[in-house]
């Protein structure tokens, strides 16, 4: 066992704001701000208007940054539930096993489902679901599995229709769940990445970040993935894991935005230090600092 | 303080009378060895168990070891009562009061922290013990009364609880055994307190008390398969006093599975020659 | 007691438990490092002693305030010290109910008066001003503000805080008229006793995954532990009161190695609190 130290020291002033070279110009409003006095402008997310008054003055309705499309406007609030998408892929916890479908906690404002008709069960795709499938639903999922799905279908009143009729998709074996705010996430065309390091990462849109090690076969065995390996991951490889997951809560609470580029810059920023001196407040903050640099220089680099 | 409205309220200024003599400091061990009640220090009190004394309940025990009297009923299993304790394990709820005519000092009838605090105790030696893969979306209930406290209640609760389990058919492991130390001064052991000899804080002062060692640990044991589910210990102790008062509960509770297993046959043999 | 703890997939309990028995924990930490400890004491103004400390992800404020009243009728010479824990409403998830909330709260409640209800932690006759008529009251309470694992080591290193900065106001006992003796305070609120926390206990909390024992586990390491065992320590190394937790069974001879491991886990805590404790008496660190 090594030496431990243990280390009790005085509070300090957080200091968890990077330092951005160029700060973008972004228009800031908080709920009550006029945005527009423009009637051309149609209505989004985070705004609303007077019907009485006598100007269409558009005002906020929530704090965030006020973003224009064309002729829409809309406030996108900083900190928000996660708002789901048809296409998003999200991962999310089984809650509750129901009569035909998997009641999914995934960080939004209602619980999403899973039915039972949008899963892969042993047997091949085209397997007609029968009366003895209900019946032994728990144990192809119960409560407390990790699963990651796209959202197939989104409800008048928000909630979310999940499948994992992909063999990208499905039970969540061994690895780290790290929970961020879902506007941290950046919209990408892929998120499921097979890191260089040897780690896999979800970076699913609602927040919940999956890191594990990238298995032999790149997709699930064909039984329907729902058997996972239980086998102890060697140590080299859960230290990538580890690793990963360290530098993730740090960019989280700089609030970097989380691509799999600021990812891999941050990890290679961090590969100086051990894994455990990560999350000290002087490290976590110098390895922030690396990543935002190197991305700037990315960008001043490409535009 | 929550109190019980249906009965009536005991003046909260009212004394025990024993309060106002004073207070006795007596040499728990004399000079022949013998603590006060004519024991030597290793030795225990004869323990008395007998199964199926509650009729209403789906399994009991009661349990005389001295002048401890200990009675112990089991209900279930049955259904959990809140729809989010669904779980594919049993569980298990556990409550242990002191009856409050049962201490030298009256006891509330609401239980208080340290009868919640070793209701806690009895749950996780019991928790070790009981099968709970066996019984999925079930709840089993068990209550643990003292009638009378004359030092070691916990441990005769635990070794009463675990006869009252297997009393009602629910499948474990192992019986749960249970056995209290009191360590005094430096080197003395005496085994099975009595309630006199159970640690006090007020009886020692800081200078002759500081250095030397005192305090009470009971330990409760799974003697076939010598495990420990349970360990509560208070006073101070040295920590190589303390493993070895350990060691010390853990055989005494091992020598106490014979009597009680006895017991066990005795009650299932009487039931069956009543079916027979 | 994973009260908060996660639901967990059994896949993630597997890597845990299978880091655990490599010494290398999900977040890089091997079986016997602690997290980060950040405290601070004389925090709130309007107590006699109090301190904010916080481990990890868990995060508590203890006040102490002293009141007058009179000592128990079985030990006239002696103060009293009583310890009340809550739970803000910012700890709880929404989804807990009450009864779980209160047996959390009791829990460490009852390992707190367990572990001082002896004659070693406090000197409680230095409490004591007129014998069997007067004596200080120490009420400690402590305030939990977020549980993120290994809530017991955190709440007794406030404990210890705020009594070592507890001021007791310098009270002087004069016979007044008709023989009565009366109590007298003194006008500079500065002219303050301090109780004397040599040995008060700090608890360690010993938890049992798989097959190797941690300490300062984080809420899903509890979630995965069988067994685990609770205990004070003094700075000396000696035992105040030991409690096991979690519904599982432990080898004899794994019992003994864990209390063996708590106890030089709890002297070194000891060691960095009173260094850390002294810093401030010597007023070379602080907020501002």
């Amino acid at each position: 066992m090594s030496s431990s130290t243990i280390v009790i020291k005085a509070p300090s002033k957080r200091r968890n704001n990077p330092i951005y070279a160029h700060a973008s110009e972004v228009f800031l409003v908080t709920p009550g701000d006029v945005i527009t006095e423009d009637a051309d402008y149609m209505r989004g997310h985070g705004t609303y208007t007077n019907a009485g008054d006598e100007d269409n003055k558009l005002y906020a309705s929530v704090a965030g940054v006020v973003e224009r499309i064309n002729k829409l406007v809309c406030v996108k609030a900083l900190k928000t539930r996660y708002n789901g998408e048809v296409g998003d892929v999200v991962v999310g916890r089984i809650k509750e096993v129901q009569q035909k479908r998997w009641k999914v906690e995934t960080n939004s404002r209602l619980d999403s489902t899973l039915q039972i008709s949008s899963v892969n069960l042993p047997g091949g795709e085209l397997r007609r679901r029968s009366a003895a499938d209900e019946l032994t639903m728990r144990e192809y999922l119960k409560e407390g599995d990790l699963i990651s799905a796209e959202v197939q279908q989104v409800h008048n009143d928000g909630m979310l229709s999940l499948h994992t009729r992909s063999l990208r998709y499905g039970k969540l074996g061994q690895g780290c769940c790290v929970v961020v705010s879902p506007s941290l996430i950046k919209r990408r065309k892929n998120h499921i990445h097979n890191l260089p390091c040897g780690a896999t990462t979800i970076l699913a849109n609602n927040g919940y970040i999956w890191i594990s090690i990238t298995s032999g076969d790149a997709c699930n065995e064909g039984d329907g993935g729902f058997n996972v390996n239980k086998e102890p991951v060697p140590l080299e490889e859960r230290e990538v894991v580890c690793r990963l997951k360290n530098c993730i809560q740090c960019l989280a609470k700089s609030s970097v935005m989380l691509y799999d580029t600021s990812v891999l810059y941050a990890y290679e920023s961090s590969l100086q230090y051990q894994v455990k001196e990560i999350m000290s407040e002087k490290v976590s903050l110098e390895i922030v600092n690396q990543t935002i640099s190197l991305l700037e220089r990315e960008k001043t680099g490409d535009g | 303080m929550a109190t019980d409205s249906r009965r009536l309220a005991v003046p909260q200024s009212s004394l025990d009378p024993k309060s106002l003599c004073p207070a006795k400091v007596e040499r728990l061990l004399n000079d022949e060895e013998q603590r006060l009640d004519g024991r030597y220090s290793s030795e225990s009190r004869g323990i008395y168990l007998q199964c199926g004394t509650v009729s209403q309940a789906k399994g009991s025990c009661y349990c005389e070891l001295g002048n401890t009297k200990v009675v112990c009923s089991v209900y279930g299993p049955k259904d959990v009562e809140h729809y989010e304790d669904f779980q594919m394990e049993g569980k298990i709820k556990c409550e242990f009061k002191y009856a409050p005519f049962s201490c030298s000092k009256h006891r509330g009838h609401i239980p208080d922290l340290s009868e919640a605090e070793i209701s806690d105790v009895i749950l996780q030696a019991l928790t070790a013990s009981v099968r709970l893969q066996c019984y999925p979306k079930s709840l089993i209930e068990v209550f643990i009364i003292v009638l009378e406290n004359d030092g070691s209640a916990v441990s005769a609760s635990i070794t009463a609880a675990s006869l009252a389990l297997a009393d009602a058919g629910i499948e474990q492991y192992d019986i749960v055994t249970s056995a209290s130390v009191r360590v005094y001064g430096n080197g003395n052991f005496l085994e099975d307190p009595t309630s006199v000899e159970e640690y006090r804080p007020q009886d020692f002062d800081s200078e002759s008390g500081g250095d030397l060692n005192h305090g009470l640990v009971t330990v409760a044991l799974l003697p076939t398969l010598n495990q420990v589910c349970a360990v509560l210990s208070n006073g101070h102790l040295e920590c190589d006093v303390l493993v070895e008062t350990i060691q010390m509960c853990t055989s005494l509770a091992q020598n106490l599975y014979t009597a009680a297993r006895k017991c066990l046959l005795s009650s299932v043999k009487s039931v069956d020659q009543n079916n027979a | 007691m994973s009260l908060f703890g996660n639901n967990l997939s059994d896949a993630e309990k597997c890597f845990i438990i299978h880091g655990i028995q490599d010494d290398f924990r999900t977040d890089g930490r091997s079986c016997d490092n602690y997290r980060t400890i950040e405290l601070a004491v004389n925090v709130l103004t309007n107590t006699h002693g109090s301190s904010k400390v916080r481990l990890g992800n868990t995060e508590l404020l203890v006040g102490v305030k002293v009141e007058l009243g009179k000592p128990e009728k079985a030990t006239p010479d002696e103060g009293r010290i009583e310890f009340h824990v809550d739970c803000s409403p910012n700890a709880t998830p929404a989804a807990q109910r009450k009864a779980a909330n209160k047996d959390f709260v009791n829990n460490i409640e009852s390992m707190l008066v367990r572990t001082y209800a002896n004659k070693i932690a406090i000197d409680l006759t230095s409490l004591c001003i007129i014998k069997g008529k007067m004596c200080w009251i120490v009420h400690v309470d402590v305030l939990i503000l977020e549980c993120g694992g290994n809530i017991l080591d955190c709440t007794s290193l406030g404990v210890k805080s705020a009594l070592q900065d507890t001021g007791i106001p310098r009270v002087v006992v004069k016979s007044g008229d008709e023989g009565e003796e009366e109590v007298e305070l003194p006008d500079d609120p500065f002219d303050v006793q301090h109780i004397s926390v040599n040995n008060v206990p700090i608890l360690v909390t010993v938890s049992f995954v798989g097959t190797r024992h941690i300490i300062d586990a984080t809420v899903e390491e509890e979630s995965c532990c069988s067994a685990s065992v609770v205990m004070g320590v003094t700075r000396r190394g000696r035992i105040l009161g030991v409690r096991k937790q979690c519904g599982g069974s432990l080898n004899p001879e794994t019992l003994v190695e864990m209390l063996e491991f708590g106890k030089k886990s709890g002297r070194q805590l000891h060691v960095a609190l009173d260094k850390m404790l002294k810093s401030y008496e010597k007023g070379t660190t602080g907020y501002l």
